[in-house]
């Protein structure tokens, strides 16, 4: 009796690490050209996520509802013993929105940018907003994060190996249509020699 | 105390989960009024559906695992699993075919629904209503377009963008306006306005209220000159709709100008417009969140589906425990009452049956321990008891071992059970248990007694008491024998005691006794008519000596008073000799009734004294010494007579009450009676109550009594006198 409970945590952690197949039959989404640049005090971070848009989301676009990616950016230092989760020197996280208006067939286009730099100052959050007439205008507002300026990592961050690590939220997908999971995309380069 | 566990705590959890589940199912059903992209449809909606795997996946881990555990009881045999078995899958069997039923056609149900609402013909109205909008938007801006391109050429042909000509521009576009009904034209070169008409507040943007970016990625005109083409786009204005074109003007070098005509709907006519795509955008909105809809219900109803089968499951292990539970408490109890644990008692919480059978065994149990309890101070009781009895036995055998008198038990077939050492001392015999008595005293001198526990003698009911004369080593042996019937606590008769106490030193002690008053009352009497003798002979011889005159007549007188007495002598010796002389018992058949007739005979006419005969005695044939029974009779009779100086009743009565051959006497009178001091020595020789009575009547009575092995005895006679009662055995 006492192999039950070890039995249902290995079946719900099972479950949890089960693959989640793409929803609407879209291609499976990447990130792209995942560029970084050093300019002096800041980085630059350029990336682009192909295979995101399939028939649901579209049709999602196309009805008016806000579809958001959220973009998480993260600039990672390796700890010396192997198995400690790297530590987070900087944080962003751009949030893309876009809200289609039917009546003026106009995409609003939104943008909410949340840098962090862990350990030192408040979160310093930018917003910005516009419109269009093209979707292909919207589906690159929503998957292309452009000159995504970061600060960079202080001198002695730089004595460990960094990565960036980009995590792209899609949106919500249902696994045997009542297992919630992310639908995301990583991806991951390391900076430095 | 041993006690049936409640399940409480599994109903406060079905109970709080029931109320959680209402109470999301009430906020999603609150919050799904704000609409799709609201809150509740970002963040209750995957909280929802977490919350219904969550607690889906925790129903069916428990579910699962109380399944096997009750299996698994089952396959090892603990009291109560069968039984649980039984019920939990009863329940499952009566709640699962319903539920999965009634699952399957929700499914349906909703499915249906949710199709039947996305194509109602209402729906169908709102999209024409939509399409209509868009065509018609599609009209305005065309038709803005055409009016653009056609200014945009006019200005080109007059070359209204000269310098000089830019009033001509403004009136020519004046007149376009008031022609062609346009709110507003505008004419822009590389982003500088050189003419308008129509009202400012006629542009795009213009104290809207509108949510929505504020601004254009590319302004109208400028995306127009860039794209070389007419553009046309609709924007809010105000409360209104404003429907404008851009049309490039091919006029002379770069920066090309364009032209802008704008066209606004009035506030009525946008509103209505905005609330038909607001209809047609929720259409979609719906339609796309179809399958978020059915999987929502669809993960309620497998919730409930699976509440309802934990609930079952719950039920059949709640109904099948409270039954069970104080069945294994009882087996508990029952075995630790085997074991000896009498106060182990079990807690009843239930009013059913069980809560009966409970307080039935806690009642058996109760009973159980107060009659183990009482056997317990019974058996201390009777410990004390037998060693109390055992004591007393002890001591009453050594009363036993220790009496001079020889004590010998028979049993009802006349075998020995037990003799004391006096039987020994006594008799000169050690009978072993078991030997018949008849044989142990078939000795030479022990007939009298052999012959007083002979089994005839022993079939009496009542006791047998003699004065016997044994023989011990040509030694004669007085003792004074009893036998007495041994009777149970219900009267039966369990044997027969013998006792036979040495009486040879008391007898010969008694007679030594009896000599010295013989002798005594011998001198006595003697001595009496001596007396008158000697005053007589003193008397003579003084008249003679004196020579009285009277000599003559005293000498007579006084001769005579001489002879009296002297005849008094004679008497009283010949009294003696013949009680010296009684001969030896010669028993023989007789009729004990015609004894008593011929004595009787003897006393017709004596004054005075009234007969009673007994009508109904009839002794019938016994073995007697007539003649010495004769006497006896005559001896009371006299005795009888003389206590009542003459006058009295006498009443005789003799039967055989102890079988045949046994005789029984009766001789009573209505005189003063025998003090109870006397009666002992009453029939002692020379022991008389009367003056003038010699003491040897009664002892003559007696011998010829013992003569024949029978007793007598002197007892108050009813209402007075004395009664003689002589039993003779058979």
């Amino acid at each position: 009796m006492n192999l039950l409970r070890p039995c249902g945590l290995l079946l719900v952690a099972t479950l949890a690490r089960a693959e989640v197949p793409e929803p609407d039959g879209r291609p499976e989404a990447t990130i792209q050209d995942l560029d970084v640049r050093e300019g002096g005090e800041t980085l630059e971070v350029s990336f682009r996520v192909d295979g995101a848009f399939g028939l649901d989301t579209r049709e999602r676009i196309q009805s008016g509802m806000p579809v958001t990616f959220s973009h998480r950016v993260e600039l990672l230092a390796r700890r010396a013993v192997p198995i400690v989760p790297s530590r987070v020197l900087v944080l962003a996280v751009v949030d893309s929105t876009v809200r289609y208006d039917s009546l003026t067939r106009q995409y609003y286009l939104s943008r909410r940018i949340r840098r962090d730099l862990r350990g030192e100052d408040e979160p310093v959050v930018e917003e910005t907003s516009m419109t269009t007439l093209l979707s292909s205008e919207a589906e690159a507002w929503l998957a292309s994060v452009n000159d995504l300026a970061l600060p960079a990592p202080p001198p002695a961050a730089r004595e460990h190996k960094l990565r960036l690590k980009v995590r792209t939220i899609l949106g919500r997908r249902y696994h045997l249509l009542i297992f919630p999971a992310t639908d995301s995309v990583d991806a991951e380069r390391v900076l430095g020699p | 105390m041993l006690r049936a566990r409640p399940s409480a705590r599994w109903s406060v959890v079905a109970l709080v989960l029931l109320l959680a589940i209402f109470g999301v199912y009430e906020l999603i059903a609150e919050l799904a009024e704000v609409g799709p992209g609201s809150g509740a449809d970002r963040l209750l909606l995957p909280l929802l559906s977490i919350a219904v795997v969550v607690m889906a996946l925790g129903l069916a881990g428990v579910l699962i695992r109380n399944l096997v555990r009750l299996i698994m009881d089952r396959k090892r045999g603990i009291l109560g699993a069968r039984l649980r078995t039984k019920l939990v899958f009863f329940f499952l069997a009566l709640v699962l075919p319903p539920a999965l039923v009634l699952f399957y056609g929700s499914a349906t149900v909703i499915r249906m629904t949710v199709d039947a609402m996305l194509h109602t013909p209402v729906q169908g109205l709102a999209q024409d209503a939509q399409d209509i909008v868009e065509d018609w938007t599609d009209f305005l801006l065309a038709r803005c377009s055409r009016q653009a391109e056609e200014i945009a050429g006019v200005i080109a042909r007059e070359g209204l963008l000269r310098g000089d000509r830019l009033p001509d521009l403004e009136r020519r576009l004046q007149e376009s306006k008031d022609a062609e009904e346009v709110h507003l034209i505008e004419v822009d070169r590389g982003g500088v306005l050189l003419a308008r008409v129509g009202k400012a507040e006629s542009q795009a943007g213009a104290s809207s209220g509108r949510s929505g970016p504020r601004k254009a990625s590319v302004p109208l005109a400028e995306a127009a000159a860039s794209a070389g083409r007419t553009i046309a786009r609709i924007d809010y204005a105000g409360d209104g709709l404003l429907a404008q074109a851009a049309a490039p003007i091919a006029f002379g070098a770069v920066p090309r100008a364009t032209v802008t005509v704008g066209i606004l709907l009035p506030s009525d006519l946008a509103s209505r417009m905005e609330r038909i795509t607001a209809v047609g955008d929720a259409y979609r909105q719906v339609r796309l969140q179809r399958r978020d809809l059915i999987r929502l219900y669809l993960s309620l109803i497998g919730l409930i589906f699976l509440v309802t089968v934990f609930v079952a499951t719950w039920m059949g292990f709640y109904l099948s425990r409270s039954i069970t539970g104080p069945i294994e408490e009882l087996a508990r109890a029952t075995r630790e009452i085997s074991a000896g644990n009498l106060g182990i008692r079990v807690r009843a919480e239930v009013g059913d049956e069980i809560g009966r059978l409970v307080a039935s065994f806690n009642q058996m149990a109760e009973q159980l321990q107060e009659s183990r309890e009482a056997i317990g101070r019974s058996t201390a009781e009777l410990q004390a008891s037998n060693r109390a009895l055992d004591e007393r036995r002890r001591y009453i055998e050594t009363l036993v071992e220790n009496l001079s008198t020889a004590v010998i038990s028979l049993d009802n077939q006349g075998r020995v059970a037990t003799a004391n050492p006096a039987t020994e001392r006594i008799l000169g015999i050690r009978p072993a248990p078991g030997e018949p008595a008849g044989e142990c005293l078939d000795r030479p001198g022990l007939g009298p007694l052999r012959d007083l526990v002979a089994p005839a003698a022993l079939a009496g009911g009542r006791g047998i008491r003699r004065d016997l004369v044994l023989t011990r080593g040509g030694t004669p042996l007085s003792v004074a024998a009893q036998v007495t019937p041994l009777r149970g606590s219900g009267m039966e008769r369990m044997g027969s005691l013998v006792m036979v106490e040495d009486v040879t030193e008391l007898v010969r002690g008694q007679r030594s006794a009896a000599w010295r008053e013989v002798a005594r009352r011998i001198a006595h009497e003697i001595k009496n008519p001596l007396t008158p003798i000697q005053l007589a002979a003193q008397r003579i011889r003084k008249k003679f000596q004196e020579k009285a005159t009277d000599l003559p007549e005293v000498l007579p007188e006084a001769t005579a008073s001489i002879e009296r007495e002297v005849d008094a002598l004679k008497r009283m010796v010949d009294e003696f000799s013949r009680f010296a002389r009684m001969p030896e018992m010669a028993a023989e058949p007789v009729d004990f009734g015609e004894v008593v007739r011929s004595v009787l005979a003897l006393y017709q006419g004596q004054p005075g004294i009234r007969w009673e005969v007994d009508a109904a005695s009839d002794a019938g044939m016994v073995s007697v010494d007539a003649a010495q029974m004769r006497r006896v009779l005559i001896n009371l009779i006299d005795n009888s007579i003389a206590a009542m100086n003459g006058r009295g009743t006498i009443r005789i009565s003799a039967g055989a009450p102890g079988g045949p051959g046994s005789l029984h006497i009766e001789v009573a009178d209505t005189g003063p009676g025998i003090p109870p001091a006397d009666r002992d020595r009453m029939f002692a020789p020379y022991f008389s109550t009367k003056r003038r009575g010699t003491g040897l009547g009664l002892a003559i009575v007696h011998r010829v009594v013992t003569d024949h092995r029978g007793t007598i005895r002197v007892e108050e006679n009813s209402p007075q006198g004395a009664r003689f009662v002589i039993d003779i055995p058979a």
